[in-house]
């Protein structure tokens, strides 16, 4: 039983969790973001991203963490993750929480999150939910951008 | 030896006593066999999210590939929030060996919408470029202590 327990602590001690940095300062558009969801009805968002970086920084794969394939043509360097962090402002359960776009520069071990929004009810999960959605981030992003 | 006569008051109050001890046993029953299911339910979706968070399997698959693959997920995705939004889920909630099974398959059905939302995001224009220039934009940001030397 001793010996177990012993060979599962080496087993941590030799695969620590990837830790990051996250640079939230870096993407205008995240900044952005942030601010708008702010004052239009997500006061707890800084709190939110504080406690989500918080987790991410010690564990890069915390947070629901998933990779978003397929788009290595514009990422250069970087891989894209997409976390979720709970909205401690909506109703309980997974779907009424925020969901982070985020660069990360592995070999710096760097994060920096590029897109905030909060995830909204989604029953069909279709293309077009998809399109509407984005085009309402670009809505959001156009007027503020340099 | 004495004899003992029973009213029909008394065989109809033995009568309920039985019936509401079959119907808790019924009820026992259902409430183990749907938490057996949800069980295998949350381990069969939990190694599906698992095999497709995987880091670089879903860049080598075909264009056609991952549109079948995507209608698929869809596919279970719904027959999940059919089961999720179904009037029943309120009562299911209330017993405890249950609840934590739905909240499990609650998690696992967020996972898939997110996997899904990826495939789908990844062919949109609109969406690639918008994450084109905000690495442009990164890129810049970290190069910037690097320019000052």
């Amino acid at each position: 039983m001793l010996l177990i327990v012993c060979r599962k602590f080496q087993h941590i001690r030799r695969n620590p969790l990837p830790t990051c940095r996250v640079d939230f300062a870096a993407s205008p558009q995240f900044l952005i973001l942030r601010e708008h969801w702010q004052t239009h009805g997500y006061p707890s968002i800084d709190d939110d991203l504080a406690e989500a970086f918080q987790n991410i920084g010690k564990d890069v794969q915390a947070n629901h963490c998933k990779v978003v394939h397929r788009l290595t043509d514009v990422l250069g360097n970087f891989q894209l993750h997409k976390y979720r962090q709970k909205n401690r402002g909506a109703r309980e359960g997974a779907s009424g929480g925020w969901r982070i776009y985020a660069l990360y520069d592995k070999p710096n071990g760097i994060l920096y999150p590029i897109i905030v929004y909060p995830k909204k009810e989604w029953v069909d999960a279709d293309e077009n939910f998809i399109i509407k959605h984005v085009r309402e981030l670009l809505e959001i992003l156009r007027p503020k951008q340099v | 030896m004495t004899t003992s006569t029973i009213t029909f008051d008394q065989m109809e109050r033995s009568a309920d006593r039985t019936l509401a001890v079959v119907l808790w046993v019924k009820h026992v029953k259902n409430v183990a066999i749907a938490a057996l299911w949800f069980a295998v339910l949350n381990q069969a979706l939990r190694s599906f999210v698992k095999s497709l968070s995987g880091d670089e399997k879903l860049n080598s698959l075909s264009n056609e590939q991952v549109k079948e693959l995507t209608a698929k997920i869809q596919e279970i995705h719904e027959h999940l929030k059919n089961i999720l939004d179904n009037n029943a889920m309120c009562f299911i909630r209330r017993t405890p060996l249950l609840k934590s099974r739905i909240d499990g398959l609650e998690e696992n059905v967020e996972d898939l919408s997110d996997i899904i939302e990826n495939l789908l995001v990844a062919y949109n224009p609109e969406f690639r470029a918008l994450v084109a220039d905000c690495v442009q934009k990164v890129s810049a940001h970290s190069a910037e202590p690097l320019a000052h030397m």
